[in-house]
């Protein structure tokens, strides 16, 4: 690991396909990290084309005088070239999910704890979409009461060569649409409550011919109470984010979500305040109040989050890797649970 | 950067009573005459929001000159009378007398409840979000007693202060809420603020540049200026026009585009966090203002919609206006780069 006197930190991206081309992006945007070098064994490329080394192998890389390294690999690839970066003491920022399995992540952090004091992080930017962040501060500041469940939806929908996608391999992804994206909110119902510690859950494979699930519902309650319910499907036909949390004195609905083609629709959080009325003549149409996001900010607010840990030399709160764990932990229980999921 | 869209039951005349803003109206003619146009030297002005000098004269109001910027469609007075004249105007005038003296008190429980509880939610939950650290508070060139009230109850902010070269603060006390009162222009400030309101301020400048640029020099790197003015981007004001009640100098003076807001904050150092416009009155204003005075030359398109479409097609509008920042009334929040 290199001291980081200048402030400037080497940048070294693993695999780029469609999350590697948007951390190029944050790299070259950030002020505090500069492109070092592009791993990528189907790269086509030279290093003239993108103005810093190409390599086929990222131990080559990882040889090279890189402070970081961001890994967006396959599932399949990710946990041996996470261990090896942080072995060779490079801070690293992984793309979710943390690997296959609940084994993946566990032999993860054995090689982060080795090798403290690398940071390493998980690319769980959902945390960082501005409707969420205003949500959270809203939770967090009690005046809506405590948070009494939560109700979740993400989903895609689906299209020409879906079940070609890698995702759609097992032997590559390890899971299907709950692992590739309903990860996200399952980490977004542990940033709003915490663990949960009840796991009831439905997986299927309802409509494409792939060897893992198209559909997963789940229920989970922790021991305040609270259940959060989650509907993670590729079958929804249309692009789909919703996650409603409902509170002692109001509710809050984030939808849609702000992305590269906007397909998921118009970033946007509606919050209600409750208005106890007569029942008689009770409307239940309380006022609301709805905004609308213009700008996805949450690629690189997570990156400055990382980037921060590692300069001034804090612990990864945020995306760490005992959240990474848990979410697998969690999405493995409910993968156990359904005892008629066969694929 | 994000917009709000609210959704609530106002009514035009619970702000502003008919029968007294008539007579405000009427007030304010008769000040403009004897401060500004009785011998008092005009200087003509570029658009206050983008700089362009390309303009077209729009109309005329109590006898000063509105004019159009060609480039961001701002409406603007030029020429128009300077700071000190307009500070002047604000401390001693009959209309300015009458509003504190009625509008503001008539209306003021309403106004409370309905804008400045609200308001200051806005405020506390975009500083936890934005700028959590934020301690020092300044209102700008404004004075509004149920808002302050509103602050100190809150205990949000460890100082809060007032900063205006328009008020008579003589008969107005704070000194029991610990709220420091400083009567003078905020370029005269050398504390530091961590966020600042500008309530209805920048529409009645003389010079809106320099005090934008005085109001970077003020803010921490960081720090948050919450606004709220018209604009001439909203639905009432565009169908209007001249015929809007809310168009008069000096009151509003500067009744800037969306797009010349952002250019008039961004060229001063700022990003722009919000800018909503969720105001819920444009129909109904064009709607009255149609009814009072068949006259009013308005589009066929909102004749129709006025008198035929019932109140939840209205309401519908309304939201849409809001949604895609057209209404009238508009809320801002910069933050200082």
């Amino acid at each position: 690991m290199n001291s980081h006197t200048s402030n400037k930190l080497k940048a070294g991206i693993v695999g780029y396909g469609y999350m590697g081309k948007i951390r190029e992006t944050v790299v070259e945007e950030h002020p505090n990290l500069e492109l070092s070098g592009i791993c990528d064994a189907n790269l086509p490329l030279t290093d003239a084309d993108f103005g810093c080394p190409i390599f086929a192998d990222y131990r080559d890389l990882l040889k090279s005088d890189v402070d970081v390294i961001f890994v967006c690999t396959p599932n399949a690839f990710s946990p041996e070239i996470v261990i090896d970066s942080l072995n060779r003491k490079k801070h690293v920022f992984c793309e979710k999910p943390p690997g296959r399995t609940v084994n993946d992540i566990k032999e993860i952090i054995e090689a982060e704890e080795a090798n403290a004091p690398a940071k390493l992080m998980f690319g769980f930017n959902h945390r960082y979409h501005p409707c969420v962040n205003e949500a959270k501060v809203l939770v967090d500041s009690g005046r809506f009461g405590k948070i009494l469940s939560l109700r979740g939806v993400y989903g895609k929908s689906g299209g020409l060569g879906f079940e070609d996608s890698w995702r759609n391999k097992k032997e590559i992804s390890g899971g299907g649409i709950l692992l590739d994206q309903g990860i996200h909110m399952m980490d977004l119902f542990r940033l709003f409550c915490g663990d949960f510690q009840e796991v009831k859950g439905f997986v299927t494979n309802s409509y494409w011919n792939i060897d893992m699930e198209d559909n997963a519902f789940a229920m989970m309650r922790n021991e305040q109470g609270q259940v959060a319910m989650l509907h993670s499907s590729a079958t929804l036909w249309k692009h789909t984010f919703r996650l409603e949390v409902f509170m002692e004195k109001g509710y809050f609905v984030i939808s849609g979500l702000l992305s590269k083609t906007g397909s998921y629709g118009r970033e946007t959080l509606v919050v209600g305040k409750r208005q106890f009325e007569d029942e008689t003549f009770a409307l239940g149409n309380p006022r609301e109040e709805v905004t609308y996001f213009d700008r996805d900010l949450s690629w690189i607010t997570e990156v400055s989050d990382f980037v921060d840990c590692i300069l001034n030399d804090k612990c990864v709160t945020s995306s760490s890797s005992t959240d990474a764990l848990r979410v697998m932990e969690l999405i493995d229980r409910i993968y156990n649970d359904d005892t008629k999921y066969k694929v | 950067m994000k917009t709000t869209v609210q959704y609530d039951d106002i009514r035009e005349f619970e702000f502003k009573p008919g029968t007294t803003l008539t007579t405000y109206l009427q007030l304010t003619q008769d000040d403009v005459k004897s401060y500004f146009l009785s011998g008092l030297s005009l200087v003509d002005c570029d658009c206050p929001a983008c700089l362009s000098d390309e303009r077209s004269e729009a109309f005329s109001k109590f006898g000063l000159k509105y004019q159009e910027c060609s480039n961001c469609k701002t409406l603007y007075v030029s020429p128009r009378p300077d700071e000190k004249a307009i500070d002047e105007y604000y401390r001693k005038s009959n209309a300015r007398e009458f509003w504190n003296q009625h509008l503001l008190t008539e209306t003021e429980a309403k106004r409370r409840e309905k804008l400045f509880k609200p308001r200051v939610q806005w405020i506390i939950e975009t500083i936890e979000e934005y700028f959590p650290s934020a301690q020092r508070f300044s209102s700008i060139n404004s004075i509004h007693p149920p808002f302050l009230q509103e602050l100190i109850e809150n205990e949000f902010f460890k100082e809060i202060r007032i900063v205006t070269p328009r008020v008579d603060l003589s008969h107005v006390s704070y000194e029991k809420t610990g709220v420091q009162v400083v009567e003078d222009s905020i370029g005269s400030l050398s504390d530091k603020a961590d966020a600042v309101t500008l309530f209805e301020v920048i529409d009645r400048l003389s010079d809106v540049d320099a005090f934008v640029g005085a109001l970077e020099r003020v803010l921490v790197t960081g720090g948050l200026c919450f606004l709220t003015t018209i604009s001439i981007s909203g639905f009432d004001l565009q169908v209007l026009w001249d015929k809007s009640n809310s168009i008069f100098p000096p009151d509003r003076m500067n009744v800037l585009s969306t797009e010349g807001l952002m250019t008039l904050f961004e060229r001063h150092g700022f990003e722009c966090i919000e800018l909503s416009t969720p105001g819920l009155l444009d129909v109904q204003i064009v709607a009255n203002a149609y009814k009072e005075n068949a006259s009013i030359e308005i589009p066929r398109f909102v004749r129709y919609l006025i008198d035929q479409r019932d109140s939840d097609t209205l309401q519908a509008f309304q939201e849409f206006l809001q949604m895609n920042r057209l209404s009238s009334f508009t809320r801002a929040v910069f933050q200082k780069k």
